[in-house]
């Protein structure tokens, strides 16, 4: 009596990991997540093993944490619905030089907003987080040298505050200013131990320049890094490009080709006009010449067939394996999905080395998707 | 085997006996790889009066890789891509059904075909392909505007 698992086949989805006997759900789609990648697991290939790099892995952290690792915004701010950034300017004023002038707007008393948990050096939270943000861009040990504004005179604080008591009174008592002067840009400098004059890291316009990068989705690519869905779809895209030939047969083994039979072109090989050309090079071939007959009897010149060949096991005429002699099979127009340029692994078919890169592309981009969606909603939960 | 060798043969095949309603030449004469086929609407289609101007580009490795298929004149079409690549991409030209022995005589044909009945099953405009074949009136409507919006002069 056939015990249950056993000469059943088990069917795995590419998209969600689920797993499913054959006989009850059928091939596709996935009865889980309705998706179409769908393989069966069969002995000598289990697609389960072959799972690819997860996120984690393609997207390393670096190995110093970056300066917004495992930064929450709002750890400090007393009530995060109520803080704003609001009239942020940019100025050039300068050839090298940016000023940035901005109002963070919060309600709470003194002690709350401005109270002595805070490290010194930036002033409130939130300025020390844009100030973070720029030192991020920049990276390495720059300083940003933000200077802050009391908000109001006489504040007993003892903090890093250059124009303190120069009479600019905030919008509010509960309110808070920050300026970026004129000149500021970004040096790999020690405030608090003298230092020699160093030529800054990086000039303020190229770092608001990345940072409003950062903030267009088109342009949220850098290297193999993205920092956006939209960027990562176009590098899944693109990789999907240059692999189109996803699904077509795979080379023919060396020995196979070598082994392939050599004959003499003969008066029965000359078309109705009397003279025959290789169909490859389409040079005119003459009777007694040497040339490589397939399985199939389609022959062609030795040099041009085992180039076509050594790339795919079909005859380039009748498309038969020159392996098993069976005839490779077109993809079904529709298949293919509509997106341009994009081919996916077609589902439940015996997928190439390719079209499993492909389908890991896609889960990966399944998950990332399911990722940034996980995120939007901790964000709306904040 | 040299493929220069074929691509020249191919030419002054096509050339000296080109399709109906076609012209071809070399962009640059020096690169035989790029060529500039000059396509008339057929008249039994909604592309009538129109003149495209496509662009066919050989790998550096055909004939064993498919040669690269671009409208360069906008075209409302359910196989051919609304971008600026104007990319015409389906059957012998896919990479995993392109042979050897297709011949660019049978791509240039088939470009024409394809004017006269697009192939909705394989397209790449999804959206256009619906239209053609739900609403096949206003899919001729637009087609004829791009038409002559895009297409009239030569």
């Amino acid at each position: 009596m056939s015990r249950p698992g056993e000469n059943r086949e088990l069917v795995y989805c590419h998209q969600c990991e689920n797993e499913w006997y054959r006989d009850e759900h059928g091939l596709v789609p996935c009865p889980e997540c309705q998706g179409e990648f769908t393989e069966i697991i069969e002995p000598d290939h289990d697609p389960r093993e072959d799972h690819g790099p997860s996120l984690d892995d393609l997207f390393p952290h670096p190995p110093h944490p970056h300066p917004l690792h495992d930064h929450n915004p709002w750890q400090d701010a007393p009530d995060p619905d109520e803080s704003d950034l609001g009239g942020l300017q940019f100025r050039q004023t300068g050839p090298n030089t940016v000023s940035i002038t901005g109002t963070f707007i919060r309600t709470g008393t003194p002690q709350e907003l401005f109270g002595s948990r805070q490290p010194p050096g930036f002033g409130d939270p939130l300025s020390q987080n844009f100030a973070t943000m720029l030192q991020g861009i920049v990276g390495g040990n720059a300083n940003i040298n933000v200077r802050t504004r009391s908000p109001r005179p006489g504040e007993d604080d003892n903090r890093d505050r250059p124009q303190q008591g120069r009479g600019d009174r905030p919008d509010s008592p509960n309110s808070r200013r920050w300026t970026y002067s004129p000149g500021a840009r970004l040096h790999p400098r020690d405030a608090n131990h003298p230092q020699p004059h160093l030529e800054p890291v990086d000039d303020l316009h190229r770092v608001l320049g990345n940072l409003f990068k950062l903030l267009n989705p088109g342009l949220a690519q850098h290297g193999d890094a993205v920092y956006t869905q939209e960027a990562l779809d176009r590098v899944i895209s693109q990789l999907m490009e240059q692999n189109q030939t996803g699904n077509a047969p795979g080379p023919a083994p060396e020995s196979a080709i070598k082994s392939l039979p050599k004959r003499k072109v003969t008066p029965e090989d000359m078309g109705a006009e009397g003279r025959a050309d290789c169909s490859i090079c389409m040079d005119e071939v003459n009777i007694g010449e040497l040339v490589t007959e397939l399985p199939c009897h389609h022959w062609f010149h030795e040099q041009c067939v085992t180039m076509w060949l050594s790339e795919h096991d079909t005859c380039p005429h009748c498309r038969k394996s020159i392996v098993t002699g069976k005839e490779a099979q077109p993809q079904p127009p529709g298949a293919q999905t509509p997106q341009q340029g994009q081919q996916w692994p077609r589902a439940g078919r015996a997928m190439t080395g390719r079209s499993r890169c492909l389908a890991r592309l896609a889960r990966l981009r399944i998950r990332w998707q399911q990722r940034l969606r996980e995120r939007e909603r901790h964000t709306i939960l904040l | 085997m040299s493929a220069s060798k074929r691509i020249v043969k191919e030419l002054t095949e096509v050339t000296s006996n080109p399709p109906a309603g076609t012209k071809v030449q070399l962009v640059d004469e020096s690169d035989v790889h790029v060529w500039e086929v000059l396509l008339d609407g057929p008249e039994q289609s909604v592309y009538a009066g129109g003149h495209f101007k496509l662009l066919l580009t050989l790998p550096k490795d055909y004939p064993f890789k498919p040669p690269v298929l671009n409208f360069q004149t906008k075209i409302y079409h359910p196989n051919v891509s609304n971008d600026d690549k104007g990319s015409m991409c389906l059957g012998m030209l896919r990479s995993d059904e392109w042979k050897p022995p297709n011949k660019l005589m049978a791509v240039i044909n088939m470009a024409r075909n394809l004017l006269i009945e697009p192939n909705p099953d394989d397209a790449v405009e999804t959206a256009i392909a619906d239209q053609y074949k739900s609403n096949r009136k206003e899919f001729e409507k637009n087609a004829r505007e791009w038409t002559k919006k895009f297409a009239g002069k030569k």
